[in-house]
């Protein structure tokens, strides 16, 4: 009787304290997939960032508004117009049209706005950038009005998966699957391809490509789009997990896209991806301390970053 | 004749300003001063409905003069707020003010409207604004958190009795963190405990951390004091974690617009307090609600209500007193007796200008129970919980002598 009693003594603080650390291991690994979530998505939209600076050397104020706007086309075609693609529900058939619509669109923006001032000094650049953000901006207030719009998950992705140490909405696991395969194509693309290596190269000496016999323009030109199809992307993907929706969504998304860019290196493809899932699990873990100071943590990791290392994690220049 | 012409100008001139002065006379100002932008944009939106609706019942008239109402954007920020209500009373000097919803924004424009010594209608949910920073010249309609609280949160408790640890999400505002102070005083006299309080951005977007570590804490139930599109995303991200399957979740705020950003089945089972419900089965709710449909073509919700009776409150006054003065609207509203309200018999009370009426928490019911689009809501309780029923008790103590106005 004794002894089970001095066995219940130890015992019980023994269980408590590993009650306590399995709650802990599972929070921090909650904490680690939701941050991983929201890192990729930032992630991709700092891809089309980096690649469109690296390629074009340019800073594209403009990309969290197209972020934005893609958010609201998607609407547009999942909840008014109800694009019918035969075999597609209308969730897929966004994810698939806006992309290639924005980058077609970025097509043209490359060639009648940027090209002109291309060579120009960098403030008309980022006037010009800064101006279409605005644009952007004023054109989804007057076409969809200020009220938040709600954005729903796929039907077939509603719901929750068990990952023993957490459960985890279906749409947020979709997410990362999804933009890590995304990240796989664009490495293989960028890294394995003919193509691949033009840009490469064009990021590293676009001077000296075009010297080679290569159509810079062109190149430049496809890379923009690209750059804006990524934006368009990640907002379709994010739609459903970024609240309602409002004109100016994209601009929190902005500034953190500039964070993981100079965190991650200018131009540099796993300085995007690394840099977002950082950014994202760091977010993460500081909301659940302090919400507040969620939003400077990244400020603090990149202060941390570029002092150690000025070019950024991969940066090369 | 030189000296003739310049007389003859003159006149006409002073003649032309004489009528023109008696002209504006005839026009007499209303304002509101709301959140129009950011995340509480929408609520200024339908607070300014309900004003407007009482305006065109009173065919835009008052004791035979014109009325014209202005607005102004607070952009949910008190300082901002102060200042667009100084600018419309210098400019307009209305008669009466409303401001809805934000606390913090309606705190601040109380102290300055009884500066200004300008009446107004504040109607965010802070006991503060008619208890501990009350004054002569604030009113609400809108029942502050302590009654919120007791109402909403012990029925909440009543039907779920084994619930004795929550988590806690609440906005990062005065009303937020009032609500949550309330709820806890109430919890722990119960013997529960809030193992976490998280106060997050006013608007906030994502709530995946908090909710993570919700599921992690393993808490009986879960509580959440957000508005706006706060509480739109947070519905639907509790309903796509699953949270409101696993354990009683109560919101302390709940209202048409945010629901209707969300997934129909999103507020499915959760708890929610309300001023006024669109189906409450009185009268005066079914009128409303067939001539605000009337009107715009959609049910009405209970921010709706809360300009309208603001506005119909102070016609009714200015009609009784035969007079648009500060003072006399004043004690007119003070004096204004029983009448019948949204939620049944309401009163105001003239020690403190809070108007006494039933406060509901409803449950959020599923698709298939839904008899309307706008059928979100099962009224489970009703009740009247008001602090201080004494003046004596009352943390109130503004100065009551006429001649003070």
């Amino acid at each position: 009787m004794i002894l089970k009693g001095a066995w219940d003594e130890i015992r019980g603080p023994f269980l408590v304290k590993l009650t306590r650390r399995n709650e802990l291991t599972s929070m921090v690994l909650a904490q680690v997939v939701n941050g991983i979530c929201w890192g990729m998505i930032l992630g991709l939209l700092a891809l089309g960032l980096t690649i469109i600076f690296g390629m074009l050397n340019i800073i594209n104020f403009a990309h969290g508004a197209i972020y934005a706007i893609s958010i609201y086309l998607a609407y547009t075609s999942i909840y008014i117009l109800r694009i019918p693609i035969p075999g597609i529900s209308t969730f897929w058939g966004a994810l698939i049209i806006i992309p290639i619509f924005m980058g077609l669109l970025g097509l043209v923006i490359e060639r009648f706005l940027i090209r002109p001032i291309l060579n120009a000094q960098h403030e008309y650049q980022l006037l010009l950038t800064f101006s279409l953000l605005l644009i952007l901006q004023e054109a989804i207030a007057i076409i969809w009005g200020t009220m938040p719009l709600p954005f729903d998950s796929p039907k077939s992705l509603v719901g929750v998966l068990n990952l023993k140490f957490m459960v985890y909405p279906l749409y947020r696991i979709f997410v990362i699957m999804i933009t890590v395969i995304l990240a796989i194509i664009f490495w293989f693309f960028l890294e394995k391809t003919k193509y691949g290596s033009v840009v490469r190269g064009g990021i590293e000496d676009s001077e000296m490509m075009a010297c080679l016999g290569i159509n810079i323009s062109l190149v430049r030109n496809f890379t923009f789009g690209l750059g804006i199809a990524v934006a368009a992307l990640s907002g379709v993907l994010a739609a459903p997990i970024s609240g309602t929706l409002k004109p100016l969504m994209g601009m929190t998304n902005l500034i953190a896209c500039f964070v993981i860019v100079a965190i991650g290196g200018l131009g540099s493809f796993s300085g995007a991806i690394i840099g977002g899932i950082l950014v994202g699990v760091i977010k993460s873990f500081i909301i659940m301390v302090e919400p507040k100071a969620s939003e400077l943590a990244m400020f603090f990791l990149m202060a941390i970053v570029l002092l150690l290392r000025p070019r950024g994690l991969f940066g090369k220049r | 004749m030189k000296k003739m012409l310049i007389c003859l100008i003159l006149m006409a001139g002073f003649s032309i300003v004489g009528i023109q002065s008696n002209a504006r006379a005839e026009t007499v100002y209303v304002a509101c001063i709301d959140d129009f932008s950011g995340p509480y944009a929408y609520s200024g939106m339908v607070y300014l409905k309900g004003i407007k609706l009482a305006l065109k019942e009173a065919n835009y008239t008052v004791l035979g003069k014109k009325i014209e109402l202005i607005t102004r954007d607070t952009e949910l920020k008190p300082p901002v707020g102060v200042r667009k209500l100084r600018e419309v009373v210098e400019k307009y000097q209305p008669f009466f003010v409303f401001q809805s919803e934000s606390s913090s924004v309606g705190l601040a424009m109380a102290q300055e409207a009884l500066n200004l010594k300008t009446p107004i209608f504040v109607e965010g949910f802070a006991t503060q604004i008619t208890g501990s920073e009350c004054n002569r010249y604030t009113f609400r309609w809108d029942a502050p958190n302590f009654a919120g609280a007791r109402s909403g949160f012990v029925a909440f408790l009543k039907v779920n009795p084994k619930v004795k640890a929550v988590y806690a999400i609440v906005d990062n505002n005065a009303s937020g963190k009032d609500m949550i102070e309330q709820q806890e005083e109430i919890f722990k006299a119960r013997g529960g405990k809030i193992i976490k309080t998280v106060f997050t951005p006013l608007g906030n977007a994502d709530f995946g951390s908090h909710l993570t570590e919700a599921l992690s804490l393993n808490p009986d139930g879960l509580v959440f004091n957000c508005y706006g599109t706060g509480n739109t995303n947070l519905t639907k991200q509790i309903w796509e974690f699953g949270i409101s399957k696993k354990m009683p979740v109560m919101s302390g705020f709940g209202g048409m617009t945010m629901f209707r950003g969300m997934p129909a089945e999103a507020p499915e089972g959760i708890y929610y307090g309300v001023n006024w419900w669109h189906t409450l089965d009185n009268k005066w709710t079914k009128d409303f609600v067939a001539r605000w449909k009337k009107e715009y073509g959609e049910n009405p919700e209970d921010l709706g209500v809360a300009g309208y009776m603001g506005m119909w409150l102070v016609l009714q006054t200015a009609k009784k007193v035969k007079s648009l003065k500060p003072k006399d609207l004043i004690i007119g509203l003070e004096k204004f007796g029983e009448f019948d309200g949204p939620t049944g018999k309401e009163f105001i009370r003239a020690w403190d200008h809070q108007v006494v009426h039933s406060f509901q928490v409803g449950r959020g019911k599923s698709v298939k129970d839904k008899k309307e689009n706008d059928d979100y809501l099962e009224i489970v309780g009703s009740a009247r919980e008001y602090p201080n029923a004494t003046p004596q008790e009352s943390s109130c103590k503004f100065k009551t002598k006429d001649e003070e106005l």
